[in-house]
């Protein structure tokens, strides 16, 4: 019976927290693996898009079909190199717009139109053909100041979140929940094989300010409310936390699906599995470290 | 009970009359009506002289024009080929003052007839759209030195000049560094392709120094232009100038050296030999002609010197170039400007293209349409979702107002500040309100739970204020972890860190109090 069954789940976050850290234990390990994995494989921890590694990308801007496994073999044979290639639809109609190829070698523009021209059977002009390149070490600069400004935005996250509690154990265990939500992050990314760009590395930001403001709802609840049980405080603050985590995942997965813009996509596949991923770091690990510290005080 | 409109209602509503106000101010910066006519996005020769960008024409050779195809058409129908525009200058909001420019000729054979004006429907609104909007082409040039600080103002000079005399002004052109400390030059076209923007930097153009109709020297004697260093006789100090009534004023004065090829020094003697005195002011007695700059046999804009008395018939391999200004930053603008004309007929240094993006502006559109789309929808979803939770229209509705006005008025604010929204901007603005959803449900929540229990622990107040502890110590983690985007990667998403700061404070400090409020007289009425 639900009754049963949801007063069972409760008896076991209440009373089995401690076990319950095994989950994102198992998480942490699983992830740490496949992010290991993508670093022997590629030399980096996460798969790069152009922004980051370096390249062509090209949209062709028409709404004539086209098959696209016929563009992914044309494209490889007349450019000798293996492309992603994207159909750019319309969300509601599902209308096609354009076509999007990215390389990994940076080409000459006017070979690429005439490729193209080719290929597609009209005038590559100005208003129909876009293309960016990247040089790859520039990239590799861009890369290093991406790290660099995760690193320090980390930094300023633990002393503001150190000045706000003034209590060692509660911030350490919000800034660690909120590094783990983010690797395991970039650990799911990597198995999909989702390619990080600049977009992603700021919306990776973001999820660092989400992922805190879930946290310190969660220790304003245990610390600062005095009304209550600490499991009422807890369970209280779950259901608004339930409420912001549909909310947020309702608008970025209509985002991620609907859109045709990549930077939109880049953000919110970022923002989705952080949001997810952000229920278990916050309600169980960092919530089972705090009651912990707290069980350990008394 | 009846209410009195007084000064505590002003001082218990403030956060809605604020709300109010941002929204006023907010519409005003997007400017969503403008008057008639076609936009003028920039200028090339002939026009350039005479009609800046930015405005609205209205009329052409007194013929009214509506839209683009009326221009077009007046255009294709020119009775001669002197063109007098009119146009519609904005100086403060909504407000247009009309100015005509000077009458210039133009070519009636060239189909369709070139004015020199890149112009485009008038926009909707007043907001800039960034290039991967509005098309055209982003580029990163990287020097293939390391440049000292002098070096990097020379190089804008000489682009800026180099950009000017291919007819393209007030094209952006920015210095920018990455946080590993490497040097860029960010440039943006609206109109241009790659392939013309690679021509136009590497392009070398024919310099002349003219006397009259003599060239006294070329691009090829100049054997260097003196940039940095005091060793190289540069300088820039200040003189006082004492008049007749013993008056003093302070004017600036700077001085480069030039060195020219002997080839050169002996032509330019030769053609100063027979020149007679011209006119002596304060700084000193000059020729009477000047040495004028031409480059692809154009005269540059104020490349003309007076030529010192003193140097009349002498040969001299190392030159002074000297100018008088009123002010220090005037003095030394001009002094870069005439480095970088000396310099201006190639880069004097390589510049590499390391990035470049060209965007077209069908795409661009289309783009920002999908994101228009995409927005409204998950909007309409995440309100189903609050709808399910909260089961009552009371709340609902201002939850979707206060999300809209969000919206609004962080557009509003980059409005007037003069931002342009990029794609990334966008995605910053749509990516802060929809995490800024939350702390609307965790206001509402506060205000829910004390309306509820009531107690020593539980006045609305304190619930309230629980709440926006949470919110002001959430605010700035989220400024704190956007502000090193701003500098990182050349500034590439920088758009995103500043939409995302606005759009946050915007929340904090603007709509969520407003909302905080709202939710108060809404539970007071259950």
């Amino acid at each position: 019976m639900k009754a049963d069954y949801l007063d069972k789940l409760e008896r076991i976050y209440e009373h089995d927290y401690k076990k319950l850290l095994l989950i994102p234990a198992f998480m942490i390990v699983f992830f740490l693996i496949i992010i290991g994995l993508t670093q022997a494989s590629t030399g980096y921890p996460f798969y790069r898009d152009i922004s980051l590694k370096g390249g062509s990308s090209i949209t062709v801007y028409t709404s004539i079909e086209y098959n696209l496994n016929e563009l992914i073999t044309w494209s490889r044979s007349a450019l000798s190199e293996d492309a992603n290639v994207r159909i750019l639809r319309e969300p509601i109609s599902g209308r096609i717009i354009g076509y999007d190829f990215e390389f990994s070698s940076i080409f000459e523009v006017e070979e690429l139109k005439s490729i193209f021209q080719e290929r597609f059977g009209f005038e590559m002009g100005d208003d129909v053909f876009s293309v960016g390149t990247q040089s790859p070490q520039i990239a590799g600069s861009f890369f290093f100041d991406a790290i660099i400004v995760l690193i320090f935005a980390f930094i300023l996250e633990t002393i503001i979140v150190l000045y706000i509690f003034r209590n060692f154990l509660p911030a350490m265990s919000i800034v660690f929940s909120t590094f783990i939500d983010l690797l395991l992050v970039v650990g799911l990314l990597d198995l999909i094989g989702f390619e990080v760009g600049l977009a992603s590395i700021g919306a990776m930001l973001m999820l660092l300010g989400f992922s805190t403001d879930s946290d310190i709802l969660l220790s304003t609840s245990i610390f600062k409310r005095q009304e209550g049980s600490l499991i009422s405080r807890i369970k209280s603050a779950l259901k608004t936390q339930l409420t912001m985590t549909i909310a947020a995942l309702t608008a970025f997965s209509v985002m991620f699906f609907f859109s045709n813009v990549m930077i939109i996509k880049q953000i919110a596949i970022v923002l989705i599995f952080g949001i997810l991923f952000d229920i278990m770091t916050t309600w169980i690990l960092s919530a089972g470290l705090q009651r912990i510290y707290l069980e350990r005080r008394k | 009970m009846k209410r009195k409109f007084g000064i505590k209602t002003l001082i218990n509503e403030y956060t809605l009359i604020v709300l109010a106000v941002f929204l006023v101010i907010s519409f005003f910066a997007i400017h969503p009506y403008h008057p008639q006519g076609v936009y003028v996005s920039f200028t090339k020769e002939p026009a350039s002289e005479s009609v800046p960008s930015g405005v609205i024409v209205n009329k052409i050779n007194d013929f009214k024009i509506t839209n683009l195809s009326t221009y077009y058409h007046v255009l294709n129908n020119l009775p001669s080929n002197t063109v007098r525009v009119s146009y519609l200058e904005e100086s403060i909001p909504y407000v247009y003052s009309e100015k005509v420019s000077y009458p210039f000729l133009v070519n009636l054979s060239e189909d369709p007839v070139n004015l020199g004006l890149v112009v485009i429907e008038v926009p909707e609104t007043n907001l800039n759209f960034g290039l991967d909007i509005e098309g055209g082409t982003k580029v990163l040039l990287e020097p293939e030195e390391r440049l000292l600080p002098e070096e990097i103002d020379n190089i804008l000079g000489v682009l800026r000049e180099r950009l000017n005399i291919y007819g393209l002004k007030e094209i952006p052109i920015s210095y920018v560094q990455d946080l590993s400390g490497n040097q860029f030059f960010r440039l943006e076209f609206a109109g241009q392709s790659q392939e013309e923007v690679r021509e136009l930097l590497e392009r070398e153009g024919k310099f002349e120094a003219r006397i009259g109709n003599t060239t006294v020297f070329t691009g090829e004697d100049i054997l260097g232009v003196c940039i940095t260093g005091v060793q190289c006789g540069l300088s820039l100090q200040p003189r006082v100038l004492r008049n007749s009534q013993g008056q003093e004023t302070i004017y600036w004065e700077f001085s480069f050296q030039i060195d020219i090829t002997e080839e050169a020094a002996k032509d330019f003697a030769r053609a100063t030999a027979n020149l007679s005195s011209g006119e002596c002011t304060a700084a000193g007695c000059y020729l009477n002609q000047t040495l004028d700059f031409y480059i692809d046999n154009k005269l540059l804009e104020g490349g003309s010197l007076n030529i010192g008395s003193s140097l009349r018939g002498e040969e001299l391999t190392t030159a002074s170039i000297q100018g008088t200004r009123p002010s220090k930053t005037e003095a030394q603008s001009e002094m870069r400007k005439m480095q970088a004309m000396l310099q201006a007929r190639r880069m004097p240094i390589t510049l590499n293209i390391v990035r470049a993006e060209t965007i077209s502006p069908s795409l661009g559109r289309a783009f920002l349409n999908n994101i228009f789309t995409v927005f409204i929808m998950a909007i309409i979803a995440v309100d189903l979702v609050i709808g399910l939770r909260y089961k009552t229209f009371r709340i609902i509705l201002p939850i979707i107002f206060i999300t809209l006005s969000e919206i609004f008025i962080t557009i509003g604010v980059a409005g007037f500040i003069g931002w342009t929204l990029d794609l990334a901007s966008i995605a910053g603005i749509i990516a802060s309100v929809g995490t800024g959803i939350n702390d609307q449900i965790v206001i509402t929540d506060e205000v829910i739970r004390g309306g509820r229990k009531s107690g020593k622990y539980d006045t609305m107040k304190k619930r309230i204020k629980t709440a926006f502890f949470i919110v002001m110590a959430c605010y700035a983690a989220s400024v704190a972890t956007m502000i090193p985007l701003i500098f990182a990667s050349a500034g590439i998403i920088r758009g995103f860190a500043i939409t995302t700061i606005i759009g946050i404070s915007v929340g904090v400090f603007i709509t969520r109090p407003a909302y905080a409020r709202i939710c108060e007289h809404i539970l007071k009425k259950e």
